[in-house]
């Protein structure tokens, strides 16, 4: 018998499993940290893997020796290993759960071998949340997976909030240091609901930070919906994207929808600018359009609430006044001159409402008026967005710290959050960073994550990790050296527990 | 995508409720006409006559309810709140605000 394994590979396997279950690979935090765990492990996914899968590849190994003395026992070891250990999760996630088998689904995801417990719980919750069942994790702790579960969530309440989050994160974030079955199938899964629908953009939008044989299929027929005529992708690689991809069953009709239906661009440039709108339908209704886009969350530009604020301007002046003045008179109004007066602030108001939702730079206006006080006035809702979540980070240690932290993972979102609206004021004025940062921002981007792991522990290593990796990032576009450093060892989580008042 | 404006969904939804949208009336109605057309708007919804049951907005039709049309009269009969509706229905209307006779 000539019995040929991979004695490194397998020697290599047991010395990380011996160093998970020892709990090496957990960071460590000096003073009064929070105890440190290891990596946690699925015992019953790695015992199973050990006393059952393992074997049974050894097994093959030397049943194929046996029967062919080549060189063939290796390959049917490492044939049988890969087979057992990918099997599971193709049967659950491409077979069970597309098919409306969950519960079968599930079962066979129990029978995945897993070394890590956060991944095998955020198998069994992300499979959940996709093919049915409700998510149980017992905590709510920050792991990427949680973050996939609630956006999955979220969008199947109606809300994009959870998704638009995600989709910040992962912006910054090469898609290596996700979990493998998020960056494929969890970002496939994202995108299924606009695919759905047959918004495209909005697909093309999701699948951005994905992998994969799956994910791109779906960025091909959105490419083929939204690419000019002639940079559309050709029948014959959509086919070829096509074969190659999992869930063929599913995306057949797209491929034939997509080659069916050649890109039409002009109408989808239709929706536009409606500030052309305002000469002939009149201000007012040009009113109602931005604030119909707006709710339904369409883009809304700076150009249109500047041309909607300067339409308003020419018909908000001294004589309408008079009249409204003379009408209010005539209705028996005790105040007439405050009644009369009402008119402008309340249209005011609306297009700050309005100017709130625009995205984007906003650039100085020439001269000063409405349109100038409108961007002024949405700078200033910007900056006390983030001075809302500075605030309490200024004066006070974690001791005296006025807020009472939530979960990893709600602060985690509510993190995101505010990263979403330093996103949003940078986008409008790319001066605002060092302004935003010597006003707080500094002590708020570096003591959060810290403050996070003094609450939570290592259940809050990822998240702190996160936070940190984020603050040193913008602490070199400050060049403020002392929260880079700071930051730069808070972000291999736990070795150092430094902070700024 | 943008997230959606709750705020500015409200406020949509606000001037789609205008009281002359609701009530089917010119801006320039009287108060006897306001008062006359609530009564027979409510007297029909009660009734369940079908084609009560919904109005006209410049962004589509829209239900109508008992509560709406008790809401407009209510607002209408503020003098201050009305001059404010009127100026939102006539631009919507198409007319120059402030500009026609009134009739109250």
């Amino acid at each position: 018998m000539v019995l040929i394994l991979p004695i490194g590979g397998i020697v290599w396997l047991l010395i990380w499993l011996f160093r998970a279950l020892r709990g090496k690979s957990a960071p460590q935090t000096a003073g009064p940290a929070p105890q440190t765990r290891g990596t946690q492990v699925a015992v019953f996914q790695t015992l199973l893997f050990l006393l059952a899968y393992f074997p049974l590849a050894v097994w093959a190994a030397i049943y194929v020796a046996n029967r062919n003395p080549g060189a063939w026992s290796g390959l049917a070891f490492g044939v049988t290993l890969f087979v057992l250990c990918s099997g599971p999760y193709w049967l659950a996630w491409r077979v069970l759960g597309p098919f409306g088998l969950p519960v079968l689904g599930r079962l066979a995801l129990y029978l995945a071998p897993c070394i890590e417990l956060e991944s095998f719980q955020g198998n069994q919750e992300l499979f959940s949340a996709a093919f049915g069942g409700t998510p149980k994790p017992s905590r709510w702790t920050a792991t990427p997976w949680l973050f996939f579960v609630i956006a999955l969530r979220r969008e199947s309440e109606g809300s994009a909030d959870g998704i638009d989050q995600l989709l910040e994160f992962l912006d910054a974030r090469p898609p290596r240091r996700l979990p493998r079955r998020l960056r494929t199938q969890g970002v496939e899964l994202l995108a299924w609901p606009a695919l759905r629908q047959g918004d495209w953009e909005e697909a093309q939008r999701r699948l951005t930070p994905g992998r994969g044989r799956g994910v791109r299929l779906l960025r091909s027929l959105a490419a083929a919906h939204l690419a000019p005529a002639g940079k559309a992708p050709s029948a014959l690689l959509l086919w070829l994207a096509w074969l190659l991809a999992p869930e063929r069953r599913c995306t057949m009709s797209l491929v034939r929808s997509a080659l069916a239906s050649p890109p039409a661009p002009e109408a989808r440039r239709a929706a536009a600018p409606a500030a052309a709108a305002a000469a002939e339908d009149g201000v007012w209704h040009l009113h109602l359009q931005l604030l119909a886009r707006a709710a339904a969350g369409r883009a809304v530009s700076a150009a249109d609430v500047e041309a909607l604020a300067v339409g308003w301007e020419a018909v908000l002046g001294r004589k309408i006044y008079l009249r409204l003045l003379t009408r209010a008179v005539e209705l028996g109004s005790p105040d007439a001159q405050a009644a009369a007066a009402a008119l402008r602030p309340a249209v005011e108001a609306e297009l700050m409402a309005l100017a709130e939702t625009v995205e984007g730079v906003w650039p100085e206006p020439a001269r000063p008026g409405l349109v100038a006080k409108l961007r002024r006035r949405r700078l200033d809702r910007l900056f006390s967005a983030i001075q809302a979540e500075v605030e309490p980070f200024q004066g006070h240690d974690f001791a005296s710290f006025p807020r009472k932290l939530d979960t990893p993972l709600a602060e985690m979102e509510r993190w995101l959050q505010f990263r979403l609206s330093l996103q949003r004021l940078l986008a409008s004025n790319a001066e605002a960073l060092p302004t935003a940062w010597y006003n707080g921002l500094r002590l708020a981007a570096c003591n959060w994550p810290v403050y996070l792991l003094r609450a939570h522990g290592p259940a809050a290593h990822w998240a702190c990790r996160e936070m940190s990796v984020w603050c040193e990032t913008l602490a070199r576009e400050v060049g403020d050296q002392e929260i880079i450093k700071l930051s730069h060892g808070n972000s291999r989580v736990g070795r150092l527990r430094l902070f700024r008042r | 995508m943008a997230a959606p404006s709750a705020e500015c969904e409200n406020l949509l939804r606000q001037h789609l409720a205008n009281p002359f949208l609701v009530l089917g009336l010119e801006p320039d109605a009287s108060r006897d006409e306001l008062e006359r057309q609530g009564a027979k708007l409510l007297a029909m919804l009660a009734a369940g006559v079908r084609r009560a049951a919904a109005y006209s907005t410049p962004r589509g039709r829209r239900d109508r309810t008992p509560e709406m049309v008790r809401a407009a009269l209510a607002e209408l009969r503020d003098p201050a709140r009305r001059l404010l509706h009127e100026w939102w229905a006539q631009g919507l209307a198409g007319q120059s605000p402030g500009a026609g006779t009134p009739r109250s």
